[in-house]
């Protein structure tokens, strides 16, 4: 398989994915925490973190990385809506709100992104 | 159904793009957070002008086309925080400071602009 046809389908998975869980977690309510983008983002952060650690460990084919990391976690994650919704946030007056899910946004996604790595299970010739 | 398919659309065709853009960026020996950098500020200015439109014009396919599918898909956040974090284990923290702190103070403020100038336009 080419790896533009594995992008284009893990990206149309990524962002499906993401719209389901905007659909979970409708954002209407003015000043309300965005919580589908959040959740998208630090779980994707986490999972790319986990990805990454894994090809390097396990040695998996540039496809599935590809597939997975650029096509599915890429298209999953957003950082387009994060700054429309803290522009909103900011306009509609929950300043605190803004600020808190900006900063909280970046600093949660680098944390999960660097544990991920961390929780992988080592490689069995490693152990041996 | 139409929304969901033009969701999966717009969110191939985002994520291609910038794997391309990647794949540029790469070619031409430019460290890869710089293209993710682009690739977030030209998506928050275009989301914020899409919404405006979208306030005024309500066309739900359109919105899940371009904005849910393919700026969703074409901007990204993970990649962006795991170069952040790999940026800090390389002990390079002037760079990892200035690309957080640029993507989010630019970031935010250019969609803030595409969102009021387009509004000012369509209303005027």
């Amino acid at each position: 398989m080419n790896v533009r046809m594995a992008i284009v389908i893990g990206g149309a998975l990524g962002a499906l994915s993401r719209y389901g869980l905007s659909r979970l977690f409708p954002y209407h309510l003015h000043g309300a925490w965005p919580w589908a983008t959040f959740i998208c983002n630090i779980t994707g952060s986490f999972a790319l973190g986990l990805l990454f650690a894994a090809v390097v460990r396990y040695g998996l084919s540039s496809i599935w990385r590809e597939a997975i990391g650029t096509g599915f976690i890429g298209a999953y994650t957003t950082f387009s809506a994060f700054s429309l919704e803290v522009f909103q946030l900011f306009r509609d007056g929950a300043i605190g709100v803004a600020l808190m899910y900006s900063a909280g946004s970046m600093l949660m996604a680098a944390v999960a992104a660097a544990v991920g790595p961390v929780l992988l299970p080592p490689r069995m010739k490693e152990e041996a | 159904m139409l929304n969901t398919l033009a969701v999966a659309l717009g969110g191939s065709i985002g994520a291609l793009l910038r794997y391309q853009v990647g794949v540029l960026v790469t070619r031409r020996g430019i460290p890869a957070y710089k293209g993710t950098f682009f690739i977030n500020i030209v998506g928050a200015l275009l989301i914020g002008i899409l919404a405006a439109i979208h306030q005024r014009y309500d066309i739900a396919a359109g919105y899940a086309l371009t904005v849910t599918g393919f700026l969703g898909g074409f901007t990204t956040f993970s990649t962006f925080a795991v170069q952040l974090v790999s940026l800090l284990r390389e002990r390079q923290f002037k760079t990892a400071v200035q690309v957080g702190g640029f993507t989010i103070l630019l970031g935010i403020p250019l969609a803030a602009i595409g969102f009021l100038a387009v509004q000012a336009i369509l209303e005027s």
